[in-house]
């Protein structure tokens, strides 16, 4: 990606995660070393990236794309990405030296157009705390997030046409089906669809989902 | 289908590619002319949601569209004029201009692009070019997938997406700040599979 200074103006009300984000049951926060042993469980796992547009990761790639995640905390141009872990307090870490609850899952948003105030949406969750509802917490705090803070007019998510649990949840989010995609990515060895999800401002701030 | 079976083929188009009426070409340098008064109408710029080009703008569009004529990697972009021929005492002029964006070689994905001038709209010259690029994109490039995006309000190019066989796939709201306003963008989508099988439906 180019410089930051050559990628055009900034958005007026940018976005850096220092601390943690606490919601009902869970913790947004910036990665830090010692998630390895979580996010290695979550990338090498065959359910977790059966539907996403990347492979299967040993240890040593996960650690790499770890280090990446953990300079991933800013929104301010166009093609930043914030990537935050999604922590379980109180579950135990499969590091035993970390000091914090279990990451469980990774939410993230890219900002995709300053100017036409454009941002997506993604989430993943270990398949262990899958059916509780985690995805979508994490998921209203990230749009509050871009919503309320970054202000974004619109964000949207694309996900993988087979992966229904996804689709359910955008849908539970308020998020509005727009398109769907035929074949348009060649993916692990056939050709995939894809669906295209939306939320406007206006239509975030009145769900009760958001903070308001 | 296999990705690997059918790789993308690398494409120059140095000379015209002629259809029932016209001829698609590269640009040169004479167009200059024809380039301004379409870059200048205000109306021009409100179907395809740019701003008017200024004097500077459209030579420098131009420069880039002189040597857009080959499709090879990703963000590749093919431009070309769509010529009337002369006829008589009409000499032969530039009535639109019509591309073809390689969107992602693993995807084999491209892009359609395809505009008018005002002057020769409602006479089936779009459907004419339009219908050369997909044959050329599916046929001699080798893509699997084209897409064609517009603002969802505007009807023309729905109609001849539509006429195409293109389905439209999506309607994204207030994709676009546009000149003080939010644009609605519709996507319209074919695949190589059914372009043939229209081709052969047609006998075009």
């Amino acid at each position: 990606m180019k410089p930051r200074v050559l990628r055009g103006r900034p958005i007026p009300t940018p976005v850096r995660i220092r601390e943690p984000i606490v919601t009902q049951r869970l913790v947004l926060r910036p990665y830090t070393a010692a998630d390895l042993d979580d996010y290695a469980a979550m990338q090498g796992n065959d359910e977790v990236v059966r539907y996403m547009l990347w492979p299967l990761r040993t240890r040593k790639q996960s650690a790499k794309h770890l280090a990446r995640r953990r300079r991933q905390t800013r929104l301010q141009h166009t093609g930043d990405f914030l990537g935050l872990a999604i922590e379980l307090p109180g579950e135990p870490s499969l590091n035993p030296k970390s000091r914090s609850g279990r990451v469980i899952g990774d939410a993230s948003l890219l900002l995709r157009s300053v100017g036409n105030r454009q941002v997506e949406i993604g989430w993943v969750l270990h398949p262990d705390f899958g059916g509780k509802g985690y995805a979508t917490e994490a998921s209203r705090a990230m749009l509050d997030i871009a919503i309320g803070r970054l202000g974004a007019h619109r964000v949207m998510a694309q996900l993988d046409a087979r992966n229904t649990g996804s689709a359910a949840m955008a849908e539970r989010l308020g998020m509005r089906r727009e398109g769907l995609f035929r074949e348009d990515l060649w993916f692990k060895g056939a050709w995939g669809d894809s669906l295209y999800y939306a939320i406007l401002d206006e239509e975030w701030t009145a769900s009760p989902l958001s903070s308001g | 289908m296999d990705s690997v079976d059918q790789p993308l083929r690398a494409v120059d188009v140095r000379g015209p590619m002629p259809t029932e009426r016209l001829r698609l070409r590269p640009f040169e340098r004479d167009d200059l002319t024809d380039l301004r008064a379409f870059d200048t109408s205000p109306e021009v710029a409100r179907s395809l949601l740019r701003a008017e080009r200024s004097a500077a703008e459209s030579a420098g569009e131009l420069e880039r569209r002189l040597n857009a004529t080959r499709i090879e990697h990703a963000g590749d972009r093919l431009d070309l004029a769509i010529e009337l021929p002369a006829d008589g005492s009409e000499p032969a002029r530039v009535i639109g201009e019509v591309s073809l964006t390689l969107a992602s070689s693993r995807d084999r994905r491209a892009e359609l692009g395809c505009a008018l001038y005002p002057d020769f709209r409602r006479l089936g010259y779009g459907m004419e070019a339009a219908t050369r690029v997909l044959e050329f994109a599916f046929d001699e490039v080798g893509v699997h997938r084209v897409t064609a995006r517009f603002d969802l309000r505007n009807v023309a190019p729905a109609r001849l997406a539509t006429r195409l066989g293109m389905r439209n796939e999506a309607g994204l709201v207030h994709d676009l700040w546009f000149d003080g306003r939010w644009v609605d963008v519709a996507i319209y989508g074919i695949l190589d599979v059914e372009w043939a099988a229209r081709k052969s439906v047609d006998g075009l």
